[in-house]
């Protein structure tokens, strides 16, 4: 009985390995499955807030990671965006290993460096963040830090690779007096990897054969259209009462980046807004290398005097093909008056993948 | 006998992963056809309430909405008026509690584009029956009569039930449906649930108890049980968050006041799409019946068959893989090369004759974690973490829940390995050091046991072979920062961060929603 049992449970097993390594492509980036490259729209070293990173290797065996930070803050940061005070859109890159199955974090301020003394987890001790197999060196941000983290499956030469091996989770946390440990917590975005990868620098998502992309798509697309639910600007929670609001932050990261260059993906984002009477607003905007930005600061067509309904739903899309493709997430704050809020973050849905190619163009290697 | 029916349903699942339609799994940020939130909650005495935002992402047309409100609220087996809920302050049960599954149900219609939202504990109803008294309950604003939506749509006859009753846990449930109630392939529906727990309404009057048991009010820290943490107010000065106060008063010397903070965590609804391509016999898109000739009956058709019972995933009956070029499909000899021969065909189903009609859930849900106890190298606050699954087959017809063996499977940081496995019937919440002991630093959970901040845990139903359900779950996790005094069983809750679990790979069992009949 037993080793039939055993039999049973090789043979699953060896089958759903096999299920999962066959299994189809999925059609667009996606917050619920592991991909090649992964995304993380919003980090944060700046304030109060700090940005804890879960790294994950969903594969039996060894994959190497190869990342990009890119600081989208302003050159004068106190200052509004404008031709003169445009995101810096400096990146700075690392190598990571992940071995079977292997788990990894790091706090984005400090970054992570050996530490083969450092103190396991015990009944005695909590304070064990080095603990664990060393994924490689990781540079600490500077405080002031706003901006994305990308990471790309690599083989060990460097090449970019259709593993479809990591996962990713980002939690924003405030250390601040008033704040401490208010936490939100998203989703990376993972882009699955597809057959066709050609291993070399310039990495195709979506889209079909064109000379920047001569075997097509190698990885999946981006999305034509990003959904978000939002409450009106100025509307309060229900639950809280009228002495409530709700701030709603939306960070969106086109999906076109030149590491190579220097050139950060631009993108003219187009928003439908339909309230709960079915009516609709709209607005655009336009975002270079990364933005994260409130709604109430897109003209008036989120504020609940112009609506007139507490909640909105959102289409948001590149406004031509000529624009990158872009993914982003929400993060909601809920406050009564006078109180500091709680955080809530949330990944977006969306429709559709592009028809045109998204390229993320890596430097040179050695 | 068992074996060979492992086989076959591998080699079945094999030939799912290599033939027939490109299909995704369960999926939390793309619109679908079937949604779940798989945790909502109100409990009043704590100021918890959940709310629940719904869309019809169809940009022309309404949506008919069957939504399933299940109340999951373990009741205490010698007085079924009490609740199980540990962390409620109402009076609830010290003893044996018994799991609890009833459901409600509720029709609505979305009209193209439309948002809304409503708390659980209050519903919505149309607005010429709301009340002028209670403006702030929200309600349908396109009530058909004083006014509709710009293309004549409107939102009459929709109704949400509130939860039957306070201290409520359980999940939601909403399918797409026609104006008969008949369940059909729309992938229009998206949602978001966040939970709250807001401050109480009188900060000046704010109550002491026990943070490990918030029914027992105290008055000071050794009146509190061991087990039942610190007596606290969770109450701070909003000038100076790490001043405790009880009332006003206390802080004064901040000029400030005394309040508990708002808790807000939310995650995306689960959705399972609905298949929308006419398929071929053998899986493989088409448009006409020509494109099916020779295979199987011929026929090109949509897999919906429009009845009671709404399959997800699993194969098509009858279909098999060639013997020797295992990546073509077949029903019948004739279908593969020379000399091959039709294997391991999918059995016939009574309940999915023609396969799945719905995306299926996911073979192997994926959980990162803190391990409960580590400290968050930010806040320096102690982490926690519940999950909550809910199995993907649901029985409305007949209140008949069944019971899952769940498989853990744990990762560390050291990529050491540790698994356990327990229940799961209907809906079960538990902090992760509690599924293998009671004793929660001893857990494999702990991050005492596993030396590490960091954990990566495979989750998996454990497939039997009874065809009128499957064994697959659908889950979220909530992440709680706790205050100092805190144990891993009794979070002194500061925050909390809900979020969506990935999944993995598929399998040949089919799981089955049934729906009571129209």
């Amino acid at each position: 009985m037993g080793r039939q049992s055993g039999m049973r449970g090789a043979w699953l097993g060896a089958l759903l390995s096999v299920a999962v390594i066959a299994a189809p492509a999925f059609a667009e980036v996606t917050t619920e499955r592991p991909g090649s490259i992964v995304l993380f729209p919003k980090v944060l070293v700046a304030g109060t807030i700090d940005t804890l990173i879960q790294l994950s290797n969903i594969s039996n065996s060894l994959v190497h990671v190869h990342c990009f930070y890119v600081d989208g803050s302003l050159e004068f940061p106190d200052l509004p965006p404008s031709q003169d005070n445009q995101p810096r859109w400096q990146e700075v890159d690392f190598d990571i290993w992940l071995t079977k199955q292997q788990p990894t974090h790091w706090v984005a301020s400090t970054g992570r460096r050996p530490a083969p003394l450092a103190n396991e987890c015990t009944e005695t001790n909590s304070v064990c963040n080095d603990a664990g197999l060393f994924p490689g060196r990781i540079p600490p941000l500077a405080d002031g830090f706003t901006g994305e983290l990308k990471c790309i499956e690599v083989d060990s030469s460097g090449a970019p690779i259709s593993g479809n091996h990591l996962k990713g989770e980002v939690t924003l946390v405030s250390d601040g007096p008033f704040t401490n440990g208010d936490a939100s917590k998203y989703n990376a975005l993972a882009v699955v990897g597809l057959d066709s990868n050609d291993a070399d620098n310039t990495l195709c998502l979506g889209g079909g054969v064109t000379t920047q992309c001569p075997r097509g798509a190698e990885y999946d697309a981006c999305p034509q259209v990003t959904l978000l639910d939002s409450f009106s600007v100025g509307a309060n929670n229900p639950q809280l009462g009228p002495n409530s609001s709700v701030s709603t932050e939306l960070t969106i990261m086109p999906c076109t980046e030149d590491f190579e260059r220097q050139q950060p993906g631009v993108v003219t984002v187009q928003f439908q807004v339909t309230n709960e009477f079915e009516e609709i607003f709209s607005a655009s905007t336009k975002v270079t290398c990364w933005s994260n930005f409130n709604i109430s600061t897109i003209r008036g067509v989120f504020d609940v005097n112009t609506t007139g309904t507490r909640f909105l739903q959102t289409r948001m899309a590149p406004a031509t093909n000529q624009d990158s493709g872009f993914v982003g997430v929400v993060e909601e704050t809920h406050r009564l008056s006078g109180t500091p809020g709680s955080r809530a973050a949330f990944n977006l849905f969306t429709i559709g993948e592009r028809s045109v190619a998204d390229v993320i163009t890596l430097p040179e290697g050695p | 006998m068992r074996l060979g029916y492992y086989i076959t349903a591998g080699l079945a699942m094999m030939l799912l992963a290599r033939v027939g339609v490109s299909r995704a799994d369960v999926s939390s940020d793309q619109p679908a056809a079937v949604l779940l939130f798989p945790r909502v909650a109100v409990d009043s005495t704590i100021g918890v309430d959940t709310l629940i935002r719904l869309g019809n992402t169809n940009t022309t047309t309404p949506l008919n909405v069957h939504c399933f409100l299940v109340d999951a609220t373990p009741v205490c087996r010698a007085d079924p008026t009490l609740t199980c809920l540990h962390d409620s302050a109402a009076p609830h049960c010290t003893g044996p509690c018994d799991d609890r599954w009833n459901e409600t149900d509720f029709r609505l219609i979305l009209t193209s584009r439309q948002p809304i939202g409503w708390l659980i504990s209050q519903g919505m109803r149309d607005c010429r029956s709301n009340p002028a008294s209670d403006p702030n309950r929200p309600c349908f604003q396109l009530d058909g009569i004083v006014r509709t939506g710009p293309g004549g749509q409107n939102n009459a006859g929709s109704n949400i039930l509130p939860a039957p009753h306070d201290q409520f846990i359980g999940y939601l449930q909403c399918i797409a449906v026609d104006d008969t109630d008949t369940p059909i392939e729309r992938n229009d529906l998206k949602g978001e649930a966040t939970i709250l727990r807001s401050p109480t309404p009188d900060p000046g009057a704010i109550v002491k108890r026990c943070s490990g048991n918030p029914s027992e009010e105290c008055k000071v820290d050794s009146e509190c049980q061991q087990d039942d943490g610190p007596c606290d107010t969770g109450g701070v000065c909003d000038q100076n968050s790490s001043e405790k106060c009880t009332t006003n008063a206390d802080c004064m010397f901040d000029f400030g006041h005394c309040f508990v903070p708002v808790d807000a965590d939310g995650y995306n609804a689960v959705g399972l799409k609905a298949i929308t391509t006419k398929q071929c016999p053998n899986g493989n898109a088409c448009n006409t019946n020509a494109d099916c000739a020779g295979i199987g009956n011929g026929t090109c058709a949509l897999p919906n068959d429009h009845n009671n019972t709404l399959c997800l995933g699993g194969c098509t009956p009858g279909q098999g893989t060639c013997s020797v070029t295992r990546s073509q499909s077949c029903f019948n000899n004739s279908d593969c090369p020379t000399r091959e021969t039709c294997v391991d065909k999918c059995p016939t189903s009574d309940l999915c004759p023609v396969g799945p009609e719905y995306d299926g859930c996911a073979n192997i849900l994926l959980l990162d974690h803190f391990l409960d106890g580590a400290a968050d190298p930010i806040s320096g606050l102690s982490v926690v973490t519940d999950l909550t699954l809910v199995p993907c087959t649901q029985d409305y017809l007949r209140q008949n829940p069944n019971k899952t063996t769940v498989q853990f499977l744990v990762f560390n940081e050291f990529e050491q390995r540790f698994s356990t496995s327990t229940p799961v019937t209907c809906f079960k919440e538990f902090r992760l050091s509690n599924i293998d002991t009671t004793t929660n630093v001893k857990s494999i959970f702990s991050a005492a046991v596993n030396g590490t901040l960091t954990g990566q845990t495979r989750i998996r139903g454990v497939a039997l072979d009874d065809p009128s359900h499957g064994d697959t779950l659908i889950g979220v996790a909530r992440e709680f920062r706790c205050g100092p005094g805190s144990t891993l069983a009794a979070c002194n809750v500061v925050s909390t961060s809900a979020f969506n679990l990935h999944s993995q790979g598929r399998r040949p069992e089919v799981d089955l929603i049934y729906l009571p009949p129209n």
